[in-house]
């Protein structure tokens, strides 16, 4: 227990450091699930912002047009000049800018096939599903000039026919939208908890190794072994306790999404990886010993996995390359674990299996690190 | 003689705690000045505020007639300090170190090569030059710590303990190395709790406590202020009761002690005390084996002075 | 006597090799890494077709149109957009509820779409039966018009799928620089890390070291700056090598100019030196915690520069301005942005001033912090 002890000396002189990681990162977490519009796919979470200028004189078709775009995205106004258009899409205060040219009308009108001019936010999937939407809609009303209708059967006609939608049924009783917000949340984690604990852990175990060694002496009635996993048990009751500080939060910003058997799932699949992070913190801690690597080395960790396992940037939308890469590490499984927790309609055991499968791979991980971590120590033992 | 630095009433306090006591003494050039006190005296407390580091509540600081400030470059440019830890930098060598150091204060090179090769001499690290810190035992580091800090001749030097954890060797070598910097002119400060090297180093001690001064004066004007002339120890097997007693009455004994290998006999001032003991011996036919008799050390002083050992 | 400072450091932080490796490395593979995940992101390129099902029943297979319609978009072609499966209802929702299709569709009197989630897949699938209904719709619509025009090939033109727009964009639009750009700005500012050790070593209650300066004739300021100076070039070595990566091996665009990029990225490590500088004279904890403290604010602050979550920039700027404003890595990722996108330097002259500026003010109250010569206590 001796071990154990000590281990909570070193943490409480590092409680300072502890506290200010601990904040921030938190902080980082929440304002980053507030605002996550355009990282998913989900179309339901916002329309896009889109502005259109019209150089042209005003027609019935260009009335009823911009009607259809009031439809399907949020029209905002701005001044037709150059720096203006620019900063809102530097800003993204739009992300979508139709540029009516001048003669437009009678051009479209007279079979030209005019094209109107666009400036976009390139990784805006709104954009590309408006004007998908806005093709469709020319198009249309192409067809119908082509067979001798004017402007205002025209715009009668489209908005007949754009108003025959299919019907969408949602099969599933939960709350999708809070569901992707809530995954979202816990794969952010990914980045947030390993930034603080996998960096905390590690320097502790550092600051362990450094001031034990003269006293290693000592203590070497007690195997490498029994000491390693002592010192397991302290960091685990330091890596439970910002387990517990996230899931508060994410209680707090959702409550209902996480009182539900899905938040249940998430949070134990957190508590999974929660626990191989730890056990990768460990590893580094015994591995490195200069304050400098330490620093590098975490962050590398922790926004690297992020990136490459799909936390960041959906793994839907992950080239294969990388996610075959991204499958060794345990980001990957944990935040697929999300997604599929996120998904998931029923909870009979079939489809509970996948997820279970999942958390114990994460788990496998944890282990494997720890395993390595010990055979570290003994090759340290055997070299000093 | 003039007075290099001159304290008057320095007091510190951390909170409540009172680390100097008005506090005052001067220093005299060209003497070489040992401040005398166990651990957590204020020894290295009073170094740091006559050296313009530490802020202090009252009292005044003048070393070469000037007020001491952080600003007082002229000042500072003729101090020499060897603090108690080792600083120097691991990523240089012994040679580079010095010269860094020297460099602060010496701009001309020709001249600066000069001195670095002196300082080396003078403590005795001349093989090792290209080394590392790393490379060097606890003595060596010590050395190279005192080198970078005199390199560059200055005419007060204040040393902090700076032979804490040193082999007999180098301390030796250090000690000469001391006094020869004395012997080229320049007034030594010297602060430690072995009280050998400061009976050994210093022409005038000054004996600290809590912060306050007990006790100042050379060697032998320290020695007198307490009673003790001389200690004697007898190893002898068996003494039986009634001729201890009878000891203990001895004329100008102090204290008497006997554990049942040694005889301690501890005189006040008197001639002839150890003579008359041995014929004593002779008379009661009491048969002794070794005999030792030592004059007081400053612990003696210390402790009578405190009822503390200089050491704990 | 700062030729002798700056040598002497010079010659220390060279020596620390780890250091130096480490502070390169690694924004070298995160720079790696970034460009992974985003490696695939504008391939429009393999389209995985979308797996659907149809309910097998009679209203389907009597609705001719829309099942030739289902069953030209799933023929193994260029144009597969469906992996369609003809099922009954059960297993449809089996299908559905295990994840194996991402909807299925059911023909009662109506097309329904059934769907889980709300993705590319789903609604892929609604753009496909709204535009059955509203070809149908159109079909309808001419001929009470005009039915002399179905005989034509007019309806073709539908199929067409003409594209009505044309992307005027700058050229340069491509977002995902803006994440190179942002992990500049942080690695400028985790050169902070080398103010810190540099303030650390003049300061006598930091280190022995500091102490031995401050009592040596040289002015404490002075001793600063050279170490700073060295830090700076060290830190600016590393940045150019970096920028040597992003650009030749990883081809990541600056707008082609090199010069303001240079100066851009000289005076954001000013920025990072003279907040780690601040950072170390401001506080009396020690060394391991100001890095501490760097490092979790340099990541608060790139994050607020939008380098996790690209809209974080947005939002900040428009809702927080100020704080954009101030942000010294906004300010490096802005100054790089707008080299890339705009065509005048005016955007990018006020993101160097303000870098200056911030460098001017943390060397400003640095050096009121140094003047407190002497300490409480050692």
């Amino acid at each position: 227990m001796t071990v154990f002890n000590n281990y909570f000396k070193i943490v409480k002189s590092y409680i300072p450091t502890i506290i200010i990681y601990t904040v921030i990162f938190v902080m980082i977490s929440v304002l980053a699930t507030s605002s996550i519009g355009n990282t998913t796919t989900d179309f339901s979470v916002s329309k896009p912002n889109v502005a259109i200028i019209n150089r042209d004189n005003n027609s019935v078709l260009i009335d009823s047009f911009t009607e259809y775009l009031e439809t399907t995205t949020n029209v905002k106004k701005l001044k037709d000049e150059e720096e203006t258009l620019r900063d809102a899409l530097f800003y993204t205060e739009v992300d979508y800018i139709l540029i009516i040219p001048e003669g437009y009308t009678e051009d479209f009108m007279n079979l030209k096939n005019p094209k109107i001019d666009t400036m976009t936010v390139p990784s805006s999937y709104g954009a590309k599903y408006t004007e998908m939407l806005l093709n469709r809609f020319l198009n249309i009303s192409n067809v119908y000039r082509t067979a001798g209708m004017d402007q205002e059967i025209i715009a009668k006609n489209v908005k007949i026919d754009l108003e025959k939608n299919a019907d969408v049924i949602m099969m599933n009783e939960y709350d999708a939208t809070g569901l992707a917000v809530a995954s979202y949340y816990y794969n952010f984690t990914n980045y947030t908890f390993i930034a603080i604990c996998v960096y905390i852990v590690g320097l502790i175990i550092n600051s362990f190794n450094s001031t034990n060694i003269k006293r290693r002496n000592l203590i070497s009635t007690f195997s490498y072994k029994k000491i390693n996993i002592q010192l397991f048990a302290g960091n685990l009751c330091l890596a439970l306790l910002i387990w517990l500080l996230f899931n508060i939060i994410g209680l707090i910003f959702y409550p209902e999404v996480m009182m539900s058997s899905h938040g249940l799932l998430l949070m134990i699949n957190f508590l999974a990886f929660s626990i191989t992070a730890l056990s990768i913190g460990f590893l580094i801690g015994n591995l490195v010993k200069s304050r400098e690597a330490m620093d590098g080395i975490v962050n590398v960790l922790a926004l690297g996995s992020s990136f490459i396992c799909g936390a960041f940037v959906p793994q839907e939308l992950l080239g294969d390359f990388v996610i075959s890469i991204s499958k060794v590490l345990p980001s990957y499984w944990f935040i697929k674990n999300n997604n599929d927790i996120a998904n998931l309609s029923s909870f009979d055991f079939n489809s509970l299996q996948p997820i279970f499968i999942n958390m114990l791979i994460v788990l496998a991980f944890g282990l494997a690190f720890f395993v390595i971590t010990n055979t570290v120590s003994k090759l340290k033992i055997k070299n000093s | 003689m003039t007075k290099i630095i001159k304290v008057k009433n320095l007091n510190k306090s951390y909170g409540k705690f009172q680390a100097l006591d008005n506090l005052s003494f001067d220093v005299e050039e060209g003497e070489i000045l040992g401040l005398l006190g166990p651990n957590g005296s204020g020894k290295t407390t009073t170094i740091n505020c006559i050296l313009s580091l530490l802020k202090f509540n009252s009292g005044s600081i003048k070393i070469l007639g000037k007020e001491m400030t952080p600003e007082s470059y002229d000042i500072k440019s003729k101090i020499g300090v060897v603090f108690q830890d080792v600083a120097v930098f691991e990523e240089l060598t012994v040679y580079e170190n010095i010269n860094y150091f020297c460099g602060l204060y010496i701009k001309d090179k020709e001249l600066r090569k000069k001195y670095i090769d002196e300082a080396i001499d003078l403590v005795g690290i001349n093989e090792f030059r290209k080394f590392y810190p790393k490379q060097l035992s606890g003595g060596l580091l010590r050395r190279l710590n005192i080198a970078c800090g005199i390199a560059h001749k200055p005419s007060l030097i204040f040393l902090d303990e700076p032979t804490v954890a040193v082999d007999p060797q180098s301390r030796n070598n250090i000690l000469d190395g001391i006094k020869k910097l004395n012997k080229m002119g320049a007034t030594i400060v010297y602060t430690s709790h072995y009280m050998e090297e400061v009976e050994q180093l210093c022409n005038r001690i000054i004996i600290i406590d809590k912060g306050s001064i007990i006790a100042s004066g050379t060697k032998e004007e320290l020695k007198d202020l307490i009673n003790i002339e001389e200690k004697v120890t007898l190893e002898l097997d068996n003494l039986s009761d009634k001729y201890l007693e009878e000891i203990k009455v001895f004329k100008n004994v102090e204290d008497v002690t006997y554990d049942g290998k040694n005889l301690y006999i501890t005189y006040k001032k008197g001639k002839n005390n150890l003579s008359d003991l041995i014929d004593y011996m002779k008379d009661k036919k009491i048969k002794y084996n070794k005999v030792f008799s030592e004059l007081p050390t400053l612990n003696d002083v210390f402790l009578e002075l405190t009822g503390k050992e200089l050491r704990d | 006597m700062f030729g002798h400072l700056f040598i002497n450091r010079l010659k220390v932080l060279l020596k620390n090799k780890s250091a130096i490796f480490w502070t390169l490395i690694f924004p070298i593979l995160l720079a790696t890494f970034f460009n992974l995940a985003f490696a695939n992101l504008y391939e429009d390129s393999k389209f995985e077709s979308i797996n659907l099902a149809i309910v097998n029943n009679d209203d389907f297979n009597n609705e001719h149109n829309f099942k030739t319609v289902i069953e030209s978009l799933s023929k193994d072609d260029d144009n597969q957009i469906f992996n369609t499966k003809y099922v009954t209802e059960e297993k449809a929702k089996e299908l559905l509820d295990d994840g194996k299709v991402a909807g299925y569709i059911i023909v009662n009197d109506k097309i329904d779409i059934v769907v889980k989630s709300n993705g590319i897949g789903q609604t892929t699938i609604k753009y496909v039966v709204d535009n059955y209904y509203q070809v149908t719709s159109v079909m309808g619509n001419i001929a009470n018009f005009n039915p002399e025009a179905l005989k034509t090939d007019i309806l073709n033109k539908l199929n067409e799928n003409t594209n009505n727009f044309n992307d005027i964009s700058n050229k340069n639009v491509d977002a995902t620089v803006v994440y190179f750009y942002s992990l500049i700005g942080m690695i400028c500012l985790y050169g902070g890390t080398f103010g810190i050790n540099a303030v650390n070593e003049t300061e006598a209650n930091l280190s022995k070291k500091g102490a031995r300066v401050s009592v040596s004739p040289v002015h404490k300021f002075k001793m600063l700056i050279a170490a700073l100076l060295v830090s700076l070039l060290i830190q600016y070595s590393e940045i150019l090598i970096l920028l040597g990566y992003l650009v030749f091996v990883l081809n990541i665009n600056f707008g082609g100019q090199i010069l303001p990029v240079l100066l851009l990225t000289l005076v954001g490590a000013l920025a990072g030196l003279s907040l780690g500088m601040f950072i170390g004279v401001s506080n009396k904890k020690n060394e391991g915690m100001k890095m501490s403290i760097l490092i979790s604010v340099t990541m608060l602050l790139s994050f607020l520069s939008g380098m996790m979550v690209l809209k974080m920039k947005y939002i900040i700027a428009e809702n927080v301005p100020i704080l954009a404003k101030i942000n010294p890595v906004n300010m490096v990722t802005d100054g790089l942005y707008s080299l890339y996108y705009y065509n005048t330097l005016d955007r990018y002259f006020y993101n160097v001033i303000s870098l200056i500026v911030f460098s001017v003010i943390m060397i400003a109250i640095s050096y009121v912090f140094i003047r407190r010569k002497k300490y409480d206590s050692i």
